[in-house]
């Protein structure tokens, strides 16, 4: 498989989380949880509902305009995690999603990645 | 989508304010500088052009065939005054005048040079060319033997306004004969033939003291830049020899590609600054989101948008230099038109190679469009090695090691 078929691969079936955030620094909460919907081709309109139902779900509705740096670590591995759900992949690899967060905020993750999967029906592998 | 890759390379391009600030300027600037060169360059020589055109040969001249080869009187267009009313009326004419030539000696009491007279009706050298315009000393008058001298001719003879002159030369039967002349003024046209050499007196007085038919000519100057006038008095005269004004002044073609020369060079160099800039803010940025391009990449960001992402922050910086550097850049030769470079100090070398010594920019539209296309180039090329950078990235390999 070359590189632009992975690429697409990535895009259209798999969603990430990283233990480290990575969430793009010059976009908005907003943005970086549309980003891989609009990759995809979604409408304006589309990416806009869908970012408000799964930033409601993780609790980050009031933050959609706050760049990442003005987010604390629990909530900005919150907005990955929104980014990896909001295209509906088939399946979501999580590398270490907890790694970087304390107890606390590692427990609130864990507790809104299983809602996830029993709402939206998505699976998820963690490393 | 296009949308969302245009607000990633503005609000990229902005990461760093001030180094893209700092790269903005040094287009800016070097952009302007170059654009004031080009104006200068240009207006020397369109300077130089007009003054030509206007004291001497016009856009196009008409000599008899054997003159220019042998400046005997006994080469003169027949009838001139009836090949000028007939110039006169074609399409595209604007201003016509007749001369008359002959070289000879010009003495004092002291002092002898060799000198061309030429005769002139100063008021159709007016509408012509404006001669007055030349006047460095005395009053433009050629009235009772009156005389004006070029400039570099007068320092030579040592003569001033007022001064008496002799000016001795073979008549049409071949006498020698000689004709007292005042001097009543002194001009510059920057034309240095004319300025070393000329003498101006009335056209009638010298076909007079010649003994030439009044209705004859040496020269037929004509003004009018209309492209078809010029084959059209081809057509028309073509037992006459008919002469653009560049093929009259190789050296001044010569003189106009030298300048193009410059003018590119400059652009060269110019280019050079601008690509080193933008590739330099480009690399370190690049170098700087290695990590942000990997997630980008990972998350399933084809390689094509990161291309056009990276262009479009390259391009934005490069236009908005050009924007402030054509800012710049026209208040700069808006300025050198109107109020020029005096270069006073330097007038006499200036003079010598027909240059003013106040130099005046000419702006052109070329200069801005000419520009535009080279720092889009500059800006789309230097981009292309931090670009290779991105494609040889492995983007879960990037992710992981910038952890």
């Amino acid at each position: 498989m070359d590189e632009e078929s992975r690429t697409t691969l990535r895009l259209n079936e798999l969603g990430f989380v990283f233990q480290a955030y990575n969430l793009i620094p010059v976009l908005n909460v907003e943005e970086n949880i549309g980003f891989v919907m609009r990759l995809r081709g979604f409408s304006d309109k589309e990416i806009k509902q869908r970012v408000l139902e799964v930033a409601t779900l993780l609790e980050i509705d009031n933050k959609l305009k706050s760049l990442p740096n003005a987010l604390s670590g629990g909530q900005q591995q919150r907005v990955a995690v929104a980014r990896a759900v909001a295209a509906k992949p088939k399946i979501i690899l999580a590398d270490e999603p907890t790694a970087n967060l304390d107890s606390n905020n590692s427990k609130i993750l864990m507790n809104m990645m299983r809602e996830l999967n029993e709402k939206e029906g998505v699976s998820i592998l963690f490393a | 989508m296009y949308k969302l890759i245009l607000k990633l390379a503005w609000k990229n391009s902005f990461l760093r304010r001030s180094r893209t600030l700092l790269v903005i300027i040094m287009i800016a600037v070097s952009m302007s500088m170059m654009l004031a060169i080009e104006g200068i360059y240009d207006g020397m020589v369109e300077n130089m052009v007009d003054k030509n055109k206007r004291s001497d040969s016009g856009d196009i001249s008409i000599f008899a065939k054997e003159y220019r080869i042998n400046k005997d009187l006994a080469y003169m267009i027949k009838n001139a005054d009836e090949i000028k009313a007939q110039i006169e009326n074609m399409q595209g004419a604007q201003a016509v005048v007749l001369r008359v030539k002959a070289e000879g000696l010009l003495s004092t009491a002291r002092k002898s040079s060799f000198a061309s007279v030429v005769g002139i009706d100063l008021q159709e050298e007016e509408r012509f060319g404006k001669f007055s315009e030349f006047l460095k000393e005395g009053s433009i008058d050629l009235q009772k033997q009156g005389a004006i001298v070029g400039i570099e001719l007068a320092k030579t003879l040592k003569v001033g306004v007022g001064s008496k002159v002799v000016f001795s030369t073979q008549d049409i039967r071949g006498e020698i004969n000689s004709i007292a002349l005042y001097v009543r003024a002194i001009v510059q046209t920057t034309n240095i033939s004319l300025d070393n050499s000329a003498i101006f007196i009335d056209i009638n007085q010298l076909h007079k003291f010649l003994g030439t038919d009044s209705k004859n000519a040496m020269q037929i100057a004509i003004r009018g830049e209309d492209k078809e006038l010029y084959g059209k008095l081809k057509i028309a005269f073509a037992n006459l020899d008919v002469k653009s004004f560049l093929e009259l002044q190789p050296m001044i073609k010569q003189m106009q590609d030298l300048m193009i020369i410059f003018n590119s060079v400059t652009l060269l160099i110019v280019m050079g600054v601008v690509f080193i800039g933008i590739f330099g803010v480009m690399y370190v940025s690049i170098l700087d989101r290695v990590r942000e391009f990997g997630i980008m990449i990972s998350v399933g960001m084809h390689y094509k948008y990161i291309t056009i992402q990276i262009f479009l922050e390259s391009i934005v910086i490069g236009v908005l230099g050009y924007l402030s550097g054509a800012l710049l850049g026209a208040v700069l030769l808006t300025y050198l038109e109107h109020y020029g470079i005096d270069l006073s100090a330097f007038s006499d070398a200036l003079a010598t190679w027909g240059y003013e010594a106040v130099i005046y920019a000419t702006i052109k539209t070329s200069y801005f469009t000419t520009t535009l296309g080279a720092i889009m180039a500059a800006s789309i090329f230097s981009v292309i090695i931090p670009l290779r950078k991105i494609k040889k990235l492995n983007p879960i390999e990037v992710i992981k090691a910038e952890k």
